[in-house]
């Protein structure tokens, strides 16, 4: 393919001109997308990347027709090129529009609308195709697999090559097609029913697609998984797409051009590699978003020393986890099928000293939120000892384990429902101040405005969080937790659903409470590498319930190092997706194996990885022992420990 | 209050009044004068008289007091039953919850809630009316029995709906992060839970409870037989009672002043009660357009 013929003579597949839409919400005017022009051309893929709310969404609905709400699109021509079909759904929107007396579109005639459903009509599926965020919610949830696409293969044009339904599902790489078709989309896991859904939409051949945060509800190491996918498959099919997504990184993986998109306006356009490698002048938004995604040793110890941070390093843990296990079994109920038990959590050992921040790493489902609960004391294990200066928590009486949980808190990860929805904000860390400082209800309101001042929140002291967006309700909710005298805080996924800009925010909180109070040690439930990295000094892996690698966070990013094969796969997971960059290539033997075999339930025998393990799969002969005896954390170093077998083995040679 | 419109309000106000002052009348309602009798309204009688010659203006007055303190009485007994059993029910810890206490313990639990839980189910299946009537035939009528079966009839919806909420709330992850932090079940239960959110309801429920109380008073006087305030004390139902043979030889006025009083009341109070139990919307303002930096 030569590249100078393309840059030459770009065929637009869509073009975008001057696209407006607003809403009217109960008398209030919002502009979600203002004069927005861009171009798709054939075999390209164009990624739009934005924060929520900065109306990239309501952008590709507009495109495709799809907004109910009124007035809905005012303004603007929208060109599709597809096959030899030119479609210009809004063709004289500005006649069909009613107007008030002010002169503000009110809406657009009801006539009008059936006939931009006209013009759609013969494009959709076949011409463009459409894929969203929840694969599991998008597939008819009574449908199999199969009927699905035999459903889109029926509905294709006929000509070119022949597919079958197994062909699609192959080609998008599931190792057991044929029950894959079998299956109903609850059956399948997140990150299968996503491919599965690529296929149903692929299978129709559209010429456009248009992807919308496809992979956000996914652990990273599926994202990498459907993304590598979608490249081989441009490179097969080569389609033409619009990618919707808030990740840089996910737009720097896959797109040729990149759109940057603020409140409603494109604040840059640009090729994908020279916007990242700063080729180009930045505008400032730009910047600041590629700024999130880098992790940068050197900021971390900019930090550090900034604050003077003096970590102490006694060894009296404030937490030390012994041996403890976790189950969860429904209630038993009556004529209805009792569900096997599930082990979230086995043989989990964990010391934390005074001062430490250690991170929970993992995918959902990994028992990271379970041990995180267990630390402060919300739940009881099954077995093993939770030690408080020096007896078991969970034996002691109630007002033992009240004393222990004022020592402890948790931010939760969801701010919607993790704070009182009616209370107001200046209430909420009020009765922080309240509880903690035990000073008079009166003077922790004035604190509290004070405190949400310094959060540039105080004109929404007074307001209850009902009114509070998610940013907002998780800086309270923060704030809240930070006036605690506990001394171990456990923040659960504190920058999940964040914009990238907050996530910075977040950093510099958690930062400055780490100088605030030295010694209180915290414990980081995320799944974001790049941020743990920035803010951990200790990261600790878990995979299916079991903690499988505890390793300082230097040599966490110094991948010269041997670490678990789990690690090395978060790792390269996290460089297509999370803008972080290994300095290390990894060897194909190293890597583990992404497809959907089936893992092993927590608590069967053996080392739970090995489905995975590339280790494992390369010389299953020589590795026998991995699928009889669970390997335990052993250390390889005095900040590393690795619980795998093969990485034991090797360092010991 | 800050969403109690000011019609509202006044209303409300003026029912208040109403009943304040209905309780210090002391006389002018039951002398009997056959020479004006079924008068139409004038300066002399602003609401007109009835077959006896009495005036309607202080008998509508000191007819409030049927139901105005008994309804207030009714609402404490509603509001005291019905939100600590309601509560209690919701927020007991269910048998999960309290592994590590001993069975003996956890066995009473759970036949404390079983019988809490009866409590307030089982008056669902009386009919409240007849109840009452039955009771007032055992007892003998006094507006202040009447309310106060009426209130605990009536604590058993309330503390139904309150139980409802409160476990919803209680599974609700605040209530888990307050817990977490060592806020103490007494300000979780009375500030997170019932006074955040279970507030509107109980307010709801008790202004209804009071048009209900209206109600089966004006009722009671309707039924034959020694029911209601009797003659010569005037009440709103009685005085519907005794409209009725001047209403036949055509005389309407002495029957539509209570009616529109009965029904003025009663729809005022499920009005404000409602009122009441809105929550407020206020949208927030939208962060001002920042004006973006030039284009490059």
């Amino acid at each position: 393919m030569s590249a100078a013929a393309d840059l030459l003579l770009p065929e637009p597949v869509l073009e975008v001109d001057g696209l407006s839409t607003e809403f009217d919400l109960g008398g209030r005017r919002i502009r979600a997308v203002k004069q927005v022009s861009l171009t798709v051309s054939r075999g390209e893929i164009l990624a739009i990347v934005g924060e929520s709310g900065s109306g990239k969404s309501v952008l590709l609905q507009s495109i495709l027709g799809l907004i109910r709400g009124t007035p809905g699109v005012v303004q603007g021509q929208v060109t599709l090129r597809v096959g030899d079909q030119v479609v210009q759904p809004f063709e004289g929107i500005e006649d069909a529009t009613t107007k008030n007396a002010r002169g503000e579109i009110t809406g657009v005639q009801r006539r009008w609308r059936a006939q931009v459903e006209r013009r759609y009509a013969g494009l959709r599926g076949s011409g463009v195709g459409l894929v969203l965020q929840n694969g599991r919610a998008a597939l008819n949830p009574f449908w199999t697999v199969k009927k699905h696409l035999d459903f889109a293969l029926a509905a294709r044009e006929q000509g070119g090559e022949e597919m079958s339904a197994l062909d699609w599902l192959e080609r998008l790489g599931f190792n057991h097609p044929e029950v894959v078709a079998k299956s109903h989309p609850h059956e399948l896991s997140g990150g299968m029913a996503q491919r599965a859904m690529l296929a149903v939409v692929l299978a129709r051949e559209p010429k456009l697609l248009f992807l919308d945060e496809i992979t956000t509800g996914l652990d990273v190491s599926l994202q990498a998984s459907v993304l590598k996918l979608l490249r081989r498959l441009h490179q097969q099919v080569g389609f033409s797409a619009l990618l919707i997504t808030h990740d840089l990184g996910i737009a720097r993986g896959i797109s040729q051009r990149t759109v940057i998109m603020r409140r409603g306006q494109i604040v840059q356009a640009g090729d994908t590699e020279a916007l990242f490698e700063r080729r180009v002048p930045l505008h400032p938004y730009t910047e600041e978003l590629l700024a999130q995604g880098q992790v940068e040793a050197m900021e971390r110890t900019d930090l550090i020393e900034d604050l003077h941070l003096d970590l102490p390093k006694e060894d009296r843990p404030v937490v030390a986890l012994t041996g403890v296990r976790k189950t969860f079994a429904s209630p038993r109920r009556f004529l209805v099928k009792p569900v096997p038990k599930v082990v979230a959590l086995e043989q989990a050992n964990l010391q934390i000293q005074p001062g430490e921040s250690v991170a929970l790493v993992g995918e959902s489902g990994s028992g990271k939120t379970t041990l995180s609960r267990i630390l402060v004391g919300l739940l009881r294990p099954d077995a093993g000892v939770l030690h408080f200066e020096g007896k078991d928590v969970f034996e002691m009486d109630s007002f033992g384990r009240e004393a222990f949980r004022r020592r402890r808190t948790i931010l939760f990860q969801n701010p919607y429902t993790s704070l009182n929805p009616e209370m107001t904000a200046e209430e909420v860390v009020a009765e922080a101040l309240v509880l903690y400082r035990d000073i008079s209800p009166t003077v922790a309101r004035n604190g509290a405005k004070d405190l949400l001042e310094e959060m540039h929140l105080g004109h929404r002291a007074r307001q209850r969080l009902t009114n509070l967006s998610g940013g907002e309700r998780r800086r309270v909710g923060l704030l809240r937790a930070m006036q605690s005298n506990a001394d171990l805080m456990v923040l659960d996924e504190p920058t999940a659903g964040l914009d990238s800009v907050h996530r910075r925010d977040v950093v510099k909180m958690i930062w400055a409470c780490r100088g605030h109070r030295p010694e209180r040690a915290l414990v980081i439930v995320s799944h974001d590498l790049g941020f743990v990295s920035r803010v951990a000094d200790r990261i600790v892996v878990m995979y299916r319930g079991a903690i499988v690698e505890d390793v300082s966070v230097n040599d966490f990013l110094n991948q010269s190092a041997r670490h678990h094969p789990y690690t090395q796969l978060l790792w390269d997971a996290s460089r297509y997706v999370g803008g972080v960059r290994p300095t290390m290539t990894m060897p194909p033997e190293r890597r583990s194996d992404l497809s959907e075999a089936p893992p092993l339930p927590p608590g069967s025998e053996g080392c739970l990885y090995r489905p995975r393990c590339p280790i494992y799969l390369n010389a299953p002969d020589r590795w026998a022992r991995c699928a009889t005896s669970t390997p335990n954390l052993l250390a390889l170093s005095q900040r590393r420990r690795v619980a795998c077998h093969g990485v034991a083995n090797e360092s010991t040679d | 209050m800050k969403n109690l419109g000011w019609v509202t309000a006044l209303l409300l106000a003026a029912f208040f009044a109403m009943g304040l002052i209905g309780m210090f009348i002391e006389y002018g309602f039951v002398g009997v004068d056959m020479s004006q009798a079924l008068l139409l309204p004038s300066l002399e009688h602003p609401l007109g008289t009835d077959r006896l010659g009495r005036d309607l203006l202080p008998r509508i007055f000191v007819a409030t007091r049927g139901f105005f303190m008994p309804g207030l009485v009714a609402a404490g007994i509603a509001l005291t039953l019905g939100v600590s059993l309601g509560a209690f029910s919701g927020y007991a810890p269910q048998r999960g919850g309290l592994s590590h206490r001993p069975l003996w313990a956890r066995r009473a639990l759970d036949g404390a809630r079983t019988a809490v839980q009866l409590m307030l189910s089982l008056p669902a299946a009386l009919p409240r009316f007849v109840s009452i009537l039955l009771l007032c035939a055992a007892f003998g009528f006094d507006p202040y029995l009447m309310a106060a079966a009426a209130g605990a009839l009536y604590a058993a919806e309330l503390g139904e709906d309150v139980r409802q909420r409160v476990e919803l709330c209680a599974r609700e992850e605040y209530v888990e992060a307050a817990r977490s932090e060592g806020l103490s079940s007494a300000r979780i239960l009375g500030h997170h839970i019932l006074w955040l959110h279970c507030r509107p309801l109980i307010v709801r429920h008790l202004v209804h409870l009071w048009s209900f109380v209206i109600l089966v008073e004006t009722s009671l006087s309707f039924m034959p037989g020694e029911f209601g305030i009797q003659e010569p004390d005037p009440s709103w139902g009685n005085m519907l009672v005794g409209a009725r043979e001047p209403a036949m030889t055509g005389h309407f006025w002495p029957s539509l002043v209570p009616t529109v009083a009965i029904v003025g009341t009663v729809v005022l109070l499920a009005w404000v009660g409602d009122r009441l139990a809105a929550t407020p919307v206020n949208i927030a303002p939208e962060a001002p357009d920042e004006p973006l930096p030039e284009q490059i």
